[in-house]
């Protein structure tokens, strides 16, 4: 029974899958690549009024109209690269059955691939009060680096963005 | 359950529908004029046809309750059933039923109590046969059987025994009948005859029944082929000639308009369903009300006459209950004893116009008045200066019509501020005139397709967006000398108008950079769009008018759904995406909150 069990464990570390790794502020962030559609250049976005300033408008990527949103200042990650000069210039468009949207880039994201032994469960991670930080899944370290695996949906859930308008908006009405 | 059987399916489901509501309509009139015996034949032929169909495609449910209520109309042709209101009870009543059985159809769960209505019908028709037999039989009984056997052939095979049944009954008959009578029954039985033949052959309609689905889809495949088309040609009016595109965009126009046509209907479709709603209406009112209906023939969008029919039903019902008064009243005051209710609708250049009007008491603007200043939204002084149009669009303020107390001393305006977003929600509008003791008309201003807005063009902040024509009033162009300032508030005075203006920018991107500030240290003149809702004014500060131009709007998905200042989006010809402001929203959104400050600034 014991050794049944430990088997089926390490067939399951031992399986492979792939990570699309993206660079936001000086900190890498894993997405599961079947999330993932495509990359493109990013292309003129409109601003959007009443949405939360992450949000950077609505863009046309072959015919689709999809919200962009920048995942840097929705984690807070800007101060650390002020004085870099900021350049989008690449759109990660994510899709799920739900809805698409875009994710602003500045390089071409890398894959990696890991096997489940390498992830370290997210339930290690202090979880700050403040904010829901339930989309952090996991940990893949590697070496000298540190991969945070984050569920995407869960990050831009339409609550999520919704919710902090209202909140922005009650706090400016107070 | 395969494709093809789906599709039968959704045809018979269609055909009954409109059957039902053909016997709607007829049994109205029936009702009205007894003794006309066309109609009687109608409805004759239509539940026969009824209970073919639906014995063909196997729903049996349906097919039983249909020959029930063709045995009754059997019986009623032959006169030997006295049409009283107990049995018109029991006729719409059965009616209702069969429409719920056809709307089981395609849910799975829905339990219809039909037998009980079916016995009754059943029973009706087992006692006036046993009566009948008893008695002697007339030439006129003779004839009548005579024509039913044979239109019972049609459907033979579905039950041979029933067939040798009346086919013995029918022999046995004629044996009775003299001489006379016979020769009667031949030209009956000949017309009969060629009657059958005809039937025999097999035709085609000109018309194809297509699902509102595949149209749906086909409007949106044109809506992007417009834009894109939109999109090469800007992107390539610089290298090639312009001609070279004429050919191109003269298609896809005409491409767009023959699908936008293949989306009309005419609203006799959705008219004709209101001589049920108007009678059921009225006699619960125990009101006596005439229906005219006028102009049916004027073609819509099927989606938008979809999205308004509740909004009619609830303005017919309203009329009827709230505005034409009862008999007694209407004689006191000089009037026909029942009141008369039109229903018209017509094509004017800004869409197809719809009137429901009655003739009944008016609407009461005191009352009103008194409601509005009790509820704070407007203080008693200046609720005394508005103008009566002013007082009566509060009918569609959200929350006037929820307070009881207003429904039991005006009446009107119940649930009005829904009839009132309906019509917003296909970029329409809604308007009201009333006199006292002489009658009310709500008027439907409604686009006529809802593929393409007719939009103005502009820039702020070097986006472009749109506004709607259709709630745009004015475009002016004003020095910033001209603007008042009242406490920090900004106001234009536009046709001896004081309308306040605000700054686009300052409304969407709050508290970015000094708009203001910037456009006061400018010399330039202030272009302002004058927009309108609901007989609200606001003005709004834009960098740059650019152009009219017909849009394909498309509307905003998740995660940003819920912004509720834009109503939907279009792709421009460099492939931008434009934004098109949602005016109602706006305004009502600006306007409450305003209305708000002053209701607690009062308390």
């Amino acid at each position: 029974m014991e050794k049944v069990k430990e088997a089926n464990t390490r067939a399951e570390d031992t399986r492979k899958f792939q990570l699309v790794v993206i660079r936001l502020g000086d900190e890498e962030y894993g997405l599961h690549i079947d999330q993932i559609k495509e990359v493109v250049l990013t292309p003129n976005i409109t601003r959007l009024p009443q949405t939360p300033n992450y949000v950077k408008g609505v863009a046309n990527v072959r015919g689709n109209i999809i919200a962009i949103v920048d995942l840097e200042e929705k984690f807070g990650l800007q101060q650390l690269i002020e004085n870099q000069q900021k350049k989008d210039n690449y759109t990660l468009v994510i899709e799920s059955e739900e809805m698409k949207m875009g994710v602003l880039v500045k390089e071409v994201p890398n894959t990696l691939s890991v096997t489940m032994s390498q992830i370290e469960e997210a339930g290690n991670i202090v979880q700050d009060g403040q904010s829901d930080q339930s989309y952090i899944k996991g940990i893949v370290k590697l070496d000298d680096r540190l991969v945070i695996m984050i569920d995407i949906f869960k990050t831009l859930s339409e609550n999520e963005i919704s919710g902090i308008f209202k909140m922005n908006k009650q706090n400016a009405a107070v | 359950m395969s494709n093809k059987e789906n599709e039968y399916k959704e045809l018979f489901i269609s055909e009954a529908s409109s059957s039902v509501e053909e016997l709607n309509n007829l049994m109205t009139r029936l009702e009205k004029s007894p003794a006309e015996v066309k109609t009687i034949d109608n409805i004759f032929r239509i539940t026969h046809t009824l209970k073919g169909n639906a014995a063909g495609m196997g729903f049996e449910k349906i097919s039983k309750f249909a020959h029930a209520l063709e045995d009754v109309f059997t019986e009623i042709k032959k006169g030997s059933l006295l049409l009283d209101s107990e049995i018109f009870t029991v006729l719409f009543k059965s009616i209702d039923i069969l429409t719920e059985l056809i709307d089981s159809i395609n849910s799975t769960d829905a339990n219809v109590k039909y037998r009980g209505i079916q016995k009754k019908l059943e029973v009706l028709v087992e006692n006036l046969r046993k009566k009948e037999s008893a008695a002697s039989q007339t030439l006129k009984t003779t004839y009548t059987r005579k024509s039913s056997t044979t239109k019972k052939t049609k459907v033979a095979g579905e039950n041979p025994s029933e067939l040798q049944e009346t086919i013995d009954k029918k022999n046995k008959t004629d044996l009775k009948d003299t001489g006379n009578a016979i020769t009667e029954v031949q030209d009956v039985a000949e017309v009969v005859v060629t009657e059958e033949t005809d039937t025999k052959k097999i035709t085609f309609s000109d018309v194809v029944q297509v699902p509102v689905k595949k149209l749906d889809n086909l409007l949106n495949l044109v809506g992007e082929l417009i834009i894109e088309r939109d999109r090469l040609i800007t992107q390539h009016e610089n290298n090639v000639s312009r001609n070279e595109f004429n050919r191109l965009k003269r298609v896809t126009s005409d491409l767009q308009y023959s699908v936008m046509d293949v989306r009309l209907v005419q609203v006799g479709f959705l008219f004709n369903k209101f001589h049920r709603v108007v009678r059921d209406a009225a006699t619960s009112e125990g009101k006596k009300v005439d229906l005219i209906i006028e102009g049916s023939d004027t073609e819509i969008d099927r989606n938008i006459l979809q999205i308004i029919s509740d909004s009619l039903i609830h303005l017919i019902r309203n009329a009827i209950g709230h505005g034409i008064e009862d008999s007694k009243v209407r004689q006191s005051a000089k009037k026909s004893e029942s009141g008369t209710l039109t229903l018209s609708a017509r094509n004017e250049s800004e869409g197809v116009v719809i009137d429901i009007k009655d003739d009944g008491k008016g609407i009461d603007i005191a009352r009103i008045r008194e409601k509005v200043i009790q509820k704070g939204w407007v203080d008693a002084n200046a609720a005394k200066n508005m103008s009566e149009d002013e007082i009566i669009s509060f009918i569609f303020e959200p929350g006037f019509s929820t307070n009881e107390v207003v429904n039991s001393i005006s009446g009107r305006g119940v649930g009005m501020d829904v009839v009132k977003k309906a019509a917003d929600s296909v970029g329409g509008n809604i308007k009201v005139t009333t006199e006292a003791g002489k009658g009310t008309t709500f008027t439907l201003i409604l686009p006529s397709s809802m593929a393409v807005k007719a939009t103005l063009l502009f820039e702020v902040g070097h986006t472009q967006y749109a506004i709607p024509l259709a709630y745009t009033d004015a475009v002016i162009s004003v020095h910033k000398s001209k603007i008042l300032k009242m406490q920090n508030r900004l106001m234009v005075s536009h046709l001896d108008k004081t309308i306040e203006t605000l700054f686009l920018k300052e409304l969407f991107f709050k508290g970015e950079e000094n708009v203001r500030e910037k456009a006061i240290q400018s010399d330039e003149k202030w272009q302002i769009i004058i927009i309108h809702y609901n007989g609200k004014k606001l003005g709004l500060i834009v960098d740059k008018l650019l152009q009219q131009k017909e849009i394909v709007e498309k509307p905003l998905k998740k995660p940003v759904d819920f912004v509720k200042f834009i109503s939907g989006v279009t792709i421009l010809g460099n492939g931008n995406v434009c934004l098109v402001l949602n005016v109602p929203q706006i305004i009502q959104k600006l306007f409450n909150y305003s209305l708000n400050v002053n209701a607690t600034a009062v308390a």
